[in-house]
């Protein structure tokens, strides 16, 4: 699954939680911002596992979750579904 | 039939925020001997850690004073005497008004030792509602399970062990040590608070007493030891076995359990989980078709005081208790070092 695919899995998990504006530049958005409570990660990691069929170590994406913008973060999860 | 009459809970110490101890524990990760990618992969987990609101209470009156066995220990044993003053308070004039005594006292902890031990320093507060003969327990290193486990050892005594008071007191806190660079260590930094909790268990129920109907027990010593353990650096460290390990593991020897013990479960909807692992938790609820809601008891508890070993399913338990309805299951979930998971299941009674 490219980037964008992962990315637009990420998108549709906040496209009733988040305005259109912010859906609008979504890859540029900040998860720290998005998902300010650790139950809010859960809840979105469980999401994108069960878009994508594939189980996410929360441990190992914690870095880009903390640091990076969704368009990276999307980046990095379809890198390590690559190498499954 | 063993009924629990009462719960009792004590905010202990002070407050420790994620939002106060993140700059302490970031600073705390600057001085570690890291290379930079090290350090930075460790600082993103520690933030990761305390992303959020939540807090935790600590009987540490100034943690950057731990760093040795001695100062551990006197800090533990400082703080359980707290703890016991507290819950003796609330616990004294509820027995004395009852007109009850304790045929034996089973208390809890894994984190810390002492000796005398916990059983004889609460009989010793309670005076003449602890008689002589009355049967003191210990039950030590055994974890996030220990106050269940001391429940189910109740529920298995003889009946003429009319009353028993059993009292969870853990202080994870002043474990705390912040010169190790693992990752599990540090995991053990951020998610655990301190916590003190008991129950009146007796053979005699009073008004709005949960009956215990069942507790299930699944241990898993076979493969289990290295799940959850002890390291050690100037005392006792937290380590878990490698993540994928713990997750595989535990998930599967949680699942089995609720599995089994599904029918006494599927049509009651309160839940009284152990707060260890929330993301384990909910991907088990997922799988099992146990609502989201069903977390959310816990969720609560973790974000007002995080994982307080074995204390923390008592104070799940008494919030559920005092609203529900007579009649209604409370159904428990635990799991911790050995690794083991228990389930049982409580109803209030009217």
């Amino acid at each position: 699954m490219d980037r964008d695919a992962v990315l637009d899995k990420m998108r549709v998990y906040f496209e009733r939680k988040q305005p259109p504006d912010v859906l609008a530049t979504f890859a540029t958005q900040s998860p720290k911002a998005l998902l300010p409570d650790s139950l809010d990660v859960v809840d979105f990691i469980l999401h994108i596992e069960e878009a994508t069929g594939c189980e996410i170590d929360i441990n190992e994406v914690g870095e880009s979750l903390m640091n990076k913008n969704f368009g990276e973060l999307a980046e990095e999860v379809s890198r390590r579904l690559a190498t499954r | 039939m063993r009924n629990i009459n009462a719960i009792y809970t004590t905010d202990l110490g002070k407050e420790w925020t994620n939002e106060a101890l993140l700059p302490q524990y970031e600073a705390c990760v600057e001085r570690l001997p890291l290379g930079e990618a090290e350090r930075t992969k460790l600082r993103d987990f520690v933030r990761f850690q305390l992303n959020g609101e939540r807090a935790r209470r600590t009987v540490v009156p100034d943690w950057t004073s731990l760093g040795s066995f001695r100062s551990r220990a006197s800090v533990f044993e400082e703080g359980a005497e707290q703890c016991l003053d507290s819950l003796t308070e609330q616990i004294a004039p509820v027995a004395e008004s009852a007109g009850i005594t304790f045929d034996a006292v089973i208390t809890t902890t894994a984190t810390g030792n002492l000796m005398p031990g916990l059983s004889y320093r609460t009989a010793r507060r309670m005076g003449g509602l602890v008689p002589h003969d009355s049967t003191l327990i210990d039950l030590a290193n055994v974890g996030c399970t220990g106050s269940i486990k001391a429940l189910n050892l109740a529920r298995s005594l003889d009946p003429a062990f009319r009353n028993v008071l059993i009292v969870s007191v853990e202080a994870p806190s002043t474990l705390l040590d912040v010169t190790g660079t693992t990752l599990d260590l540090w995991q053990g930094n951020c998610t655990f608070g301190d916590g003190a909790a008991a129950l009146w268990v007796s053979t005699e129920r009073r008004e709005g007493a949960l009956a215990v109907e069942e507790i299930r027990y699944r241990q898993r010593a076979d493969t289990g030891l290295d799940l959850i353990r002890w390291s050690y650096g100037d005392y006792y460290n937290f380590a878990l076995a490698d993540q994928k390990t713990f997750d595989q593991d535990v998930r599967e020897i949680v699942s089995e359990t609720l599995a089994e013990a599904e029918a006494g479960w599927k049509e009651e909807p309160l839940w009284a989980i152990h707060p260890a692992g929330i993301i384990l938790l909910m991907k088990i609820a997922r799988k099992l078709g146990i609502p989201t809601q069903a977390i959310q008891p816990s969720t609560n508890h973790y974000r007002r005081y995080s994982n307080m070993s074995s204390a923390s399913i008592l104070y799940i338990l008494k919030e559920l208790a005092e609203s529900a309805s007579p009649g209604a299951a409370i159904n428990l979930v635990t799991m911790g070092a050995g690794f083991n998971v228990l389930y049982g299941r409580v109803r209030r009674v009217s």
